[in-house]
């Protein structure tokens, strides 16, 4: 058992937490059609929460890179971004599972589904660029001038477009209210914002496993860097 | 501060566990078997877990080798 940082114990435990208690608490009952599904709400929404702060964090650590040229930040620059996609790839996946049965269809012509869809499309782009220019430091540089600009539109097509919209069946986007305004058992933020901590970090350390291999692969002479 | 974080997870787990499963005794869930959901989602978990800290161990090993060479 290797020697773990206090917050992956801690991202460990909040996620726990939040799986079990999200499962055992009482949830309201007059929420139509989403019935037991609100519970949902512990699992499938961190995994957007997770994903907009990772990337966040993505966006800074380009900032820094091109502030600096270090090539560490421009590695968590890029850990960050692919571990917030794979959170965005299980919000998207987790939700078209949830749309079946609450909506009857997977896919409908909602702007919040559709910006996120496009979202993911622009981090994916943001990997190919990064892997597909053979010279280290242009590649590090563009990668990280995309992901500057990438990161306010990105934030536009998931939040402010789906707020702006006329139509939106998302709670919180467009015509509708958001969850906070029906009459919600206060149980249901005291599982909620524990999950969103604790995934965030469960992909933050991702991330970081990430850093150290190409780190490591770097220094050992076996990354792109060193090959080309 | 490292101690006390990984005494207080445990213990606030147990202690929203007896809660909740008191709340679901007295709402007349006790019947619907959920523990066996919530069984499936903690092993699923415990192996993304487990598989996490294999990998940190490899890394670990590997920056040691990588060092050690660099001397």
């Amino acid at each position: 058992m290797p020697k773990l940082s206090w917050w992956k114990y801690l991202a460990i435990g909040l996620i726990l937490y939040a799986l079990v208690g999200g499962m055992l608490i009482n949830v309201p009952t007059d929420v139509g059609m989403l019935d037991q599904t609100i519970r949902n709400l512990f699992y499938h929404v961190p995994m957007w929460f997770s994903m907009i702060l990772l990337l966040m964090g993505s966006w800074i650590y380009s900032v820094l890179y091109l502030n600096s040229l270090k090539a560490n930040y421009h590695r968590w620059a890029y850990a960050l971004g692919v571990a917030g996609t794979l959170a965005g790839f299980c919000g998207i996946f987790t939700g078209m599972l949830w749309a079946s049965s609450t909506w009857g269809t997977p896919w409908t012509r909602d702007p919040k589904l559709n910006g996120a869809a496009v979202g993911l499309l622009i981090y994916v782009a943001y990997w190919l660029l990064y892997r597909s220019i053979a010279d280290p430091i242009k590649s590090r540089k563009i990668a990280a001038i995309y992901n500057v600009f990438v990161y306010p539109i990105f934030i536009a097509l998931i939040w402010i477009i789906p707020k702006l919209s006329d139509f939106s069946i998302h709670p919180g986007s467009g015509d509708t209210v958001g969850f906070n305004q029906y009459d919600l058992n206060q149980n249901m933020r005291y599982v909620f914002y524990p999950a969103i901590i604790g995934w965030s970090l469960l992909f933050v350390w991702v991330a970081s496993l990430k850093v150290r291999l190409d780190k490591v692969e770097s220094d050992s002479g076996n990354s792109k860097e060193n090959i080309l | 501060m490292k101690n006390i974080i990984k005494y207080l997870i445990p213990s606030a787990l147990l202690m929203l566990l007896s809660q909740g499963l008191h709340a679901q005794a007295e709402s007349g869930m006790s019947n619907s078997k959920i523990e066996v959901v919530i069984g499936v989602i903690v092993i699923i978990f415990s192996v993304v877990v487990l598989y996490l800290i294999r990998l940190e161990k490899k890394i670990n090993l590997l920056e040691k080798r990588n060092k050690e060479e660099q001397l």
